[in-house]
């Protein structure tokens, strides 16, 4: 565990602490969030398996070796969860794509530091509900390499090391993730941009 | 910048645009703060803990009352006085042994009389 910076806090853990495991969710309970939700893209399916990540991690701590950072084995756990949580849902019915009448307004609601105007939220509630279902055409497992990279970050090799596969699949699962949704997402995309 | 180049970037600045919107939702916070609250609720400082907190202000309000009490300060109330009691006595015999023991009221409070006959029955 040398050189991870959650090093005495695993070791207290280990040892029993449970206010020391605690400090850790406290620490990384947002980012195990943002993870399962990327791969969920549901609010509260993805709060069910961040906190079931949360504590199949604590259940496991004895088992951390220290081969990987703390960090990198909970991403690997929540990825997994959040996975696990997908198999588990009920089949819902196919993704209608293009507006029309009687249209769902997007999962979870928008806060803002400022109050948009009605034309923003809806342009940007239409922007929201479209990379939502653009996001449903991907794999969870393409879902999951995009999030690792593009929100938290992570290396090729780390989302490899966090995923347990080659360098290779996490470049082309990413190359695949960004096409298909420069795809559905690219005309809206190129619109805003011709707007004066 | 290429166009692809460009594109790219903006699919990237939409992606985390939106993250950014749908995780800052209060909910979250929320939840989190459940969530702690359930499972890894923080420790009370070993200070704080009843078992050593009852004992420590007990052994404080010793100390203080060590301290502060002085007994010649605080006033004591005299007991009631109560006539000395006064038993007519004509005759005392004991047909059972040298001890005789009986009760009388006096002023509502039962008294119980022990004669000890040493030299004999007084007969």
């Amino acid at each position: 565990m040398k050189g991870d910076p959650d090093g005495d806090l695993v070791r207290q853990a280990q040892a029993g602490s449970k206010a020391a495991f605690g400090k850790l969710v406290d620490r990384y309970y947002e980012m195990v969030y943002a993870v399962a939700y990327g791969i969920l893209n549901h609010h509260e399916e993805a709060r069910d398996a961040a906190q079931e990540a949360l504590l199949k991690a604590f259940r496991e701590i004895e088992r951390f070796q220290g081969q990987s950072k703390f960090k990198t084995w909970l991403y690997r756990i929540t990825v997994n969860a959040a996975i696990d949580q997908i198999r588990r849902r009920r089949p819902v019915e196919p993704i209608e794509m293009g507006g029309g009448e009687g249209e769902e307004e997007p999962r979870g609601h928008v806060v803002s530091d400022r109050a948009p105007g009605p034309r923003e939220q809806a342009s940007r509630a239409e922007l929201g509900r479209l990379i939502r279902e653009a996001l449903e055409h991907l794999s969870p497992e393409h879902r999951a390499v995009l999030i690792l990279r593009e929100w938290e970050g992570l290396s090729y090799e780390e989302i490899a090391e966090t995923l347990g596969i080659e360098m290779g699949t996490v470049m082309s699962r990413l190359f695949y993730a960004k096409k298909k949704l420069g795809e559905i997402l690219g005309p809206k995309i190129r619109g805003e941009g011709e707007k004066p | 910048m290429k166009e692809p180049e460009r594109e790219e970037t903006k699919l990237r600045e939409v992606y985390q645009n939106y993250l950014r919107r749908e995780l800052r939702q209060p909910e979250i916070r929320l939840a989190k703060k459940e969530f702690l609250n359930t499972y890894f609720p923080k420790e009370t400082p070993v200070w704080l803990r009843p078992q050593v907190l009852a004992p420590t202000l007990a052994l404080l309000v010793i100390l203080l009352i060590i301290t502060y009490y002085h007994p010649s300060e605080i006033p004591v109330s005299p007991g009631p006085e109560l006539a000395p009691a006064r038993v007519e006595v004509r005759r005392v015999g004991s047909g059972v042994g040298p001890t005789l023991v009986y009760q009388k009221v006096y002023q509502d409070v039962p008294v119980t009389i022990v004669w000890v006959f040493t030299g004999g029955n007084p007969q």
